[in-house]
């Protein structure tokens, strides 16, 4: 439906001064052919149907082109229209992971108009949000977005959280899980690792608005108390509720994150939750998971140890099997359980989803337990015919018991134990039998999230669009590391008096984001082949994060926990971090026929963070979108079905921490507890954020009908790198200070395929792969570091970031006596013949960060009534510390352990040089930083949805039975490659330590619709 | 469906409208970039002569966390502690074979400080010194009118500056100021003396007598830093006039990270450190008993160091016992050194054994029949070893009389390698490349 030219000029004449009369008058502004014209209307109704599975179609969005008439697919699949002015309409119903598809229909009265969708990774014509009002088609965009169907995902397989949602289905997206424990938080990591200093994490957005992701935020002990280690949250993704969610976008890097400024050059995650639909009676969804938690083949995972008793005789001892044996095994079988209802409906103008979840998990250690509710409620209104009013209301409150890992875990004194060490421990490392971390140790934390929006959406017919947005997350977290009085004499012999007193440590933390955001977005049609689009918008957001620790040591009794009886206090610490962030931009996309698109976009920031003599960031961006297929050149063939190619250019940036600009001196105590200061930081005031430039060209084509490809190179480079300057103390001040100093390029391609490799009546079968590379390269450090001067992680000039270097031993005789290594020698450096270790150079060994990722899986659909999925992901190229390995077997907790210990001759002499107690001292760890590359069977599942005949009136209701994290292939010599004592957001670092591996899983789902 | 009628329309757009323009304006407000950590104070705002007390305290507080710390870490140095700990970076402190890029250069008293297992040196004290010297430059700009007590003020910053700088002399190879050029310890002195000097005035001024007594003594020590009978003979005229009262101690706290006894913290609570044996079962002189000035006890515990036993000096007995900084019983020994230097064994005698008297149950020194003045100075030796234990003097006495370093370098260490050359903290690497002054060769 297209307008005379004359009165688009018009619009955007008056868009213009919309704009630059400021957002308050631009809601009022209506132009002259935007009046409505009373006359007949009718009501459009339908369902929504999948080609394959004959199964509904759940939240197609069902549209009548070019006017604001539209409408959701409910549940059953079925929508309904309403007030639609009778005449010739074009119908056109779009659903992520479909094809679009479109029908013409002359209305003169009530008609029913029927999609059976058919399945396409390419739908151009699916809508995502960019940034700009009403989002904008895929077709029309230069970059890659990645969408994640979650009502699709989350049938076949058995994520419970947001972050399995999210892991292996879009390329070059990484969930890294820090530990398998419950209640511990992942953090996501798109393309690679791009900043040197500062967090490598997304934004992460729920309905348009900005949302808490932060990283390490778990419970912390006292100063010199245990019992918090590790139990660290490396991400708040999974306060939201996977079921709640409809879809997810992700934008990968600076490219197409542009308009979202500073902040955006670790990609944006926006999080979109269901909606009602209109047009049928009010559906219910009831769903109820039940199923099992294991630390699977625990004792053949975790290693057997070797020492000699008193007659020399050797001794092996596996602490998972023994204490199996011996009646009381340190893990059992947990138990998942979670309840989701919710209502979704409304009539025309009003709709609305409300729904609840309620999860309550026990793990696999009798510390580490789960339970978490969930509460949400949208309500979509439309009060006129061109506003719509959108609520977005969530709640979530958790409750977790972390356990803890590394130093006060159970999995540390089997790992590194040994009844001829630690004979009152029953040989658990340190003389700590497993009863004392699990019954003692308590890591506990409590959430509570709001997170609420209201977006206000106006449009003219057709032609304008324009978006308020305002919103709020704020997050309370009471994080307690508890360690437990006792006075179990067996107890209190092992850990002495002083520790069993116990101690608590108590982190109160209130985070709140505040978000609000005006967009306008207008469309002229400038002649019948060409089209304009121009968007203007700004954002304002303010982050304040406080922090209060409070603790002690020391308590009078058993039960008696809080901080003031404790009989000695810590230092009591509160932190308070603001942040705030205002931008705008402009954008203005030119359109050839809707198949090429052209758009250039400029973005201004300023942000609390940057330096006094700062005041605005500019980001560029451009990029080009050609529908070729579509041209009248292309021949019609059954080869290539359908190709767009694309290209864009893109800045954003990634801004400096809070305050690190800023002179500042922290307050202490002074003589006699007096009030005084400190000197802190000392600043800079020249502090910009760091600049990522990205280069994205890709196609999507869809071959022989049944094989559609998204393939993209991106080439990012990242200027103004903050790196932390050290500061001559001579000058007063000692802390580094930050600067804009290096440089970091990423290169990388991921591919996403779909294929359709079976499609007969009876069974289909469907094979969706993704593939993505990555590599980091450290350009530039402004002269700071860049040395190597002891084994592990380093920033080095042409290396990635925290690559890892270490003395590497490359060649050893075996000696003739002992059977252990002797003459040993190492790498002596490019070019250089072998030396002796303790003077051998530190040379590359690896990066942290994975290479290649990726993942397969598979569906089959038979008989539109059973379903079977597989899913199988993969990371290569990264290297994993083997902490545990090293402790063993360089003796390092009082006598080796290994195998390699007691038996050298098994052994390669290179291998048993580094088993010696110097190794770690002289960095000789090169065979400690193993290949973690693996493959997992992350998911299999098979569903059964019940037959018409078996509903009894409901609409319909599906059994899934489905495994996670079953089995993983690796050269990976520890647990699993994939923990991590750090979190990958903030730390370069990859060690594996005693850390819980990611626990399989059984779950049965049962789904029932009405 | 129409929820609403046209004027109700129009007025949701209007209210919308206003609602929007509202915020515009109070975006004023709500959206001022201006940033300000709320916790911590800024440097645009602290140095106002409001925050004149809250400066000097920062600066009182930032020397006795460096001195508590220069006192583990040279202790560890010298041959007054050794290692409980097994860790490579205890064993360089212990060895004498310190890396430029240590932890002796880089740990700091930061409100949550450094552990005080391998505790900062050159990082502390820089710090106390900068703060002292800037408290001090801000107060000879404002005015008594807007400063009370202003001058005492003025001699207790300088004062602490002065004493920064002696330890700096006494502790560092070289040392550098305000990212001037790398000082040798005699113009290190020279700087701490110039402090002394403006804090004996001030103090004096102010009539001070704690703060004109510590700058007194201080000077008096750098004095003898700096050495030369001349400067003896001037320190011995400023140690005289120091009151038998007189002592400064730090003003610990049992919880304050910064301001705990970090002797106890290092070696009781931690085991980091020991006292090492030459300073154990030291008794009185021609006695059975433990010297009380070298009291130390015997923890009845291991350290991870192998063989290592853990003993605590007695003036450390808690994480709140007060380390003393300054003493009556430090300026009588300058005065008997001066005394003994020129000939006068009657007076320095006199002067030992005023600063004996101090403790109750050490015997008073009698002169030896024959003795000569090299006998009553290494009577002095030994008096300034027991008396001044752990406080900070050991290092700069090795180094000022030229005393051995044992084992001598090059000896086995037990915990592996060889002790090494060294007799001082050489200037660290956080230092020498990012001070642009001496990076460029100055």
């Amino acid at each position: 439906m297209r307008t005379r030219l004359g009165e688009h000029l018009k619009g955007r004449a008056l868009v213009a001064a919309c704009v630059l009369a400021g957002a308050a008058n631009a809601m009022v502004v209506r132009p002259a052919h935007a009046v409505q014209v009373a006359q007949a209307t009718a009501t459009v109704t339908g369902v929504v149907t999948d080609v394959r599975s004959k199964l509904p179609v759940v939240a197609a969005a069902v549209s009548i082109v070019g006017t604001r008439f539209g409408a959701q697919s409910g549940a059953d699949g079925r929508f309904r229209i309403s007030g639609v002015p009778n005449g010739s309409i074009q119908l056109s119903a779009r659903r992520i992971g479909y094809a679009t598809q479109r029908q013409t229909i002359n209305l003169s009265g009530d008609v029913a108009a029927n999609f059976v969708l058919e399945p396409s990774a390419a739908a151009l014509d699916e809508v995502v949000v960019t940034g700009t009002a009403g989002g904008e088609l895929r077709r029309s965009i230069g970059n890659t977005v990645a969408t994640i169907d979650a009502d699709d995902a989350m049938s076949k397989s058995a994520a419970q959280s947001v972050s399995s949602l999210i892991g292996a289905r879009a390329p070059g997206v990484i969930i890294a899980p820090s530990t398998g424990r419950l209640g511990a938080g992942p953090a996501i990591q798109i393309r690679g690792r791009s900043s040197i200093g500062l967090d490598n994490s997304p934004l992460l957005f729920i309905d348009g608005v900005r949302v808490n992701n932060q990283t390490n935020a778990g419970p912390v002990a006292p100063p010199g108390r245990l019992g918090g280690q590790a139990s660290n949250v490396s991400g708040r993704l999974n306060d939201i509720n996977p079921d709640d969610i409809e879809s997810i976008e992700i934008i990968k890097g600076p490219a197409a994150a542009t308009i979202y400024g500073t902040e955006a050059a670790n990609g944006v995650v926006q999080i979109i939750t269901k909606k009602g639909s209109a047009g049928n009676k009010p559906q219910f969804s009831l769903m109820t998971e039940q199923g099992t938690i294991s630390f699977r083949d625990a004792a053949g995972r975790v290693p057997t140890n070797y020492a000699k008793d008193a007659s020399g005789t050797i001794v092996t001892w596996n602490g998972v099997q023994a204490e199996a044996d011996r009646g009381t095994p340190i893990y059992k079988s947990g138990q998942t359980r979670k309840y989701n209802a919710s209502l979704s409906g409304g009539r025309d103008a009003v709709t609305y989803f409300v729904s609840g979840s309620y999860e309550n998990d026990l793990g696999v250690e009798p510390n580490n337990t789960l339970r978490q509710g969930t509460f949400r409620a949208n309500l979509n209104l439309q009060p006129s015919s061109n506003l719509d009013v959108a609520t977005s209301l969530g709640f979530s409150s958790l409750s977790s018991h972390l356990g803890a890992d590394v130093g006060v875990s159970v999995l540390l004194g089997a790992e590194v134990g040994h009844p001829l060490l630690f004979a009152g421990g029953r040989g658990f490392y340190p003389n700590f039998s497993p009863d004392i971390p699990q019954t003692l140790y308590d890591n506990a934390q409590g959430v509570e999230r709001f997170t609420g929006s209201v977006t206000m959406t106006h449009r003219t017919t057709g032609w304008l669009t324009q978006r308020v947005i305002v919103g709020v997350d704020q997050t309370g977290d009471d994080s307690r590391a508890i360690e437990h009085f006792t006075s179990t004499a067996s107890q209190v012999s092992l850990i002495g008096a002083t520790a069993a007193g116990g101690s608590i440590g108590q982190t109160l933390r209130h985070n709140t984001i505040y978000s609000s955001e005006y967009s306008v977005s207008a469309k002229a049609n400038l002649t019948p082949a060409w089209a304009a689009t121009t968007s203007f918008g700004g954002q304002f957001y303010r982050t304040e994060l406080n922090a209060s620790f409070l603790g002690g040591t020391g308590f009078p009794g058993l039960g008696v926990e809080t901080v003031n009886s404790a009989a000695a206090p810590s230092t009591s610490t509160q932190t308070q971090t603001l942040n705030t962030t205002i931008g705008a931009y402009g954008q203005e996309q030119i359109a050839w026929r809707d198949r090429v698109y052209l758009t250039g976009a400029l973005r201004v920031d300023n942000n609390s963070a940057f330096g006094d003599q700062l005041k605005w960031v500019t980001y560029p961006k451009g990029s080009l979108s050609w529908v070729m297929s579509e041209e009248s050149f292309w021949r019609k063939n059954d080869f290539v079905n359908s190709m767009r190619v694309r290209a864009a250019y893109g800045e954003s940036g990634r801004q400096p921490a809070a305050f690190s600009a800023l002179r500042t001196f922290s307050p202490v105590q002074g003589p006699g507890g007096t009030n005084a200061v400190t000197p802190n930081s000392i600043g800079n005031s020249n502090l910009r954020p760091e600049r990522g430039k990205e280069v994205e060209l890709g196609f999507e084509s869809q071959l022989f009908n049944r094989l559609n490809l998204d393939v993209t190179y991106f080439n990012k480079r990242t200027t103004d790198e903050i790196i932390n300057q050290p500061v001559a103390p001579s000058s007063g001040f000692y802390v580094a200070t930050p600067a804009n100093l290096g440089r970091v390029d990423n290169h990388g391609i991921e591919l996403l395929a779909t294929f359709q490799a079976l499609n007969r009546k009876n069974l289909t079968w469907e094979i969706v792969g993704n593939f993505a590379t990555s590599a980091d390269e450290i350009k530039d450090l402004g002269g700071v570091g860049g040395v190597v001067l002891s084994a592990g992680a380093t920033n080095v000039i042409g290396g990635p970031i925290g690559g890892i270097y270490t003395r590497r031993v490359v060649s050893a005789d075996r000696d003739a006596t002992t059977g252990f290594a002797t003459n040993v020698k190492c790498d002596g450096g490019a070019g250089n013949p072998s030396v002796a270790c303790a003077s051998a150079p530190f040379v590359f060994i690896g990066t942290p960060t994975p290479k290649v990722t990726g993942s397969v899986a598979n569906s089959f659909n038979v008989m539109g009534r059973f379903r079977v999925y597989g899913l199988v992901d993969f990371k290569r190229g990264n290297r994993v510390l083997n902490g545990v390995e090293q402790l063993r077997c360089t003796g390092a907790i009082g006598a080796p352990l290994c195998r390699a210990n007691f038996y050298p001759q098994e052994f390669d002499p290179t291998y048993l040089a580094e088993r010696v107690g110097t190794a770690a001292s002289q960095g000789i760890l090169d065979q400690y930083y193993q290949d973690g590359s693996f493959a997992k069977l992350r998911e299999v599942s098979v569903t059964y949805s019940l037959p018409a005949s078996l509903l009894r009136g409901y609409q319909s209701a599906s059994i899934t039975l489905a495994g996670r994290d079953l089995h993983t292939w690796t050269n990976y010599a520890g647990i699993d490659p994939e923990v991590n004592v750090n979190n990958i957001a903030t730390s370069s670092a990859t060690a594996d330590q005693a850390v819980t591996p990611p626990l399989t899983r059984f779950i049965a789902t049962f789904n029932l619709k009405f | 469906m129409r929820l609403l009628t046209h004027r109700g329309r129009a007025r949701l757009v209007l209210g919308l409208g206003l609602l929007v323009a509202a915020s515009v304006a109070a975006c004023r407000d709500i959206t001022s970039l201006q940033q300000e950590n709320p916790g911590a104070l800024s440097g645009a705002t602290l140095y106002v002569p409001g925050n004149a007390q809250l400066i000097v305290n920062g600066a009182i507080g930032d020397f006795e966390c460096a001195f508590a710390r220069y006192t583990v870490g040279s202790g560890l140095f010298t041959d007054e502690l050794s290692v409980g700990i097994s860790n490579t970076g205890n064993f360089d402190y212990d060895g004498r074979r310190l890396l430029t890029n240590g932890t002796y250069g880089t740990n700091n008293c930061a409100a949550t400080p450094s552990t005080t297992q391998t505790p900062g040196i050159y990082t502390p004290l820089s710090t106390a010194r900068a703060t002292s010297d800037t408290a001090a430059a801000y107060l000879e700009q404002w005015t008594d009118a807007l400063v009370p007590n202003r001058t005492k003020l003025i001699g207790q910053s300088y004062a602490y500056a002065g004493y920064s700088l002696a330890l700096l002399g006494e502790g560092m190879c070289t040392a550098a100021i305000n990212l001037g050029p790398e000082l040798q310890p005699a113009q290190v002195f020279a700087e701490a003396k110039s402090r002394f000097d403006k804090a004996i005035s001030a103090a004096n001024t102010a009539n001070d007598a704690t703060t004109l007594n510590f700058a007194r003594l201080g000077r008096a020590r750098v004095l003898i830093d700096l050495g030369g009978a001349t400067n003896l003979a001037a320190a011995a005229t400023d140690a005289a006039l120091v009151p038998p009262t007189f002592v400064v101690t730090t003003s610990p706290d049992a919880v304050n990270a910064r301001r705990q006894n970090a002797l106890f913290i290092a070696i009781s609570q931690s085991s980091f450190s020991t006292v090492d044996t030459s300073f154990r079962n030291v008794l009185v002189p021609g006695g059975t008993t433990q010297d009380p000035r070298v009291q130390v006890t015997d923890l009845a515990r291991n350290g991870t160091a192998a063989g290592s036993r853990i003993f605590l000096p007695a003036k450390a007995a808690t994480n709140a016992s007060p380390m003393r900084i300054a003493s009556y019983a430090e300026a009588q020994l300058i005065v008997a050194e001066n005394a003994a230097t020129v000939g006068d064994l009657a007076g320095a005698t006199t002067a030992i054994n005023n600063a004996r008297a101090r403790t109750a149950g050490v015997p008073a020194y009698v002169l030896p029949v024959g003795a000569t003045t090299a006998t009553v100075i290494a009577q002095l030796v030994e008096e300034r070893r027991r008396e001044l234990f752990v406080e900070g003097h050991r290092l700069g006495d090795m180094r000022r009389l030229s005393l051995p370093f044992l084992p001598t370098s090059g000896a086995t260490y037990q915990y592996g390698g060889v002790y090494g050359s060294q007799t001082c903290f050489p200037l660290p690497d956080v230092e020498r490349i990012n001070n642009p002054t001496i990076a460029k060769g100055g």
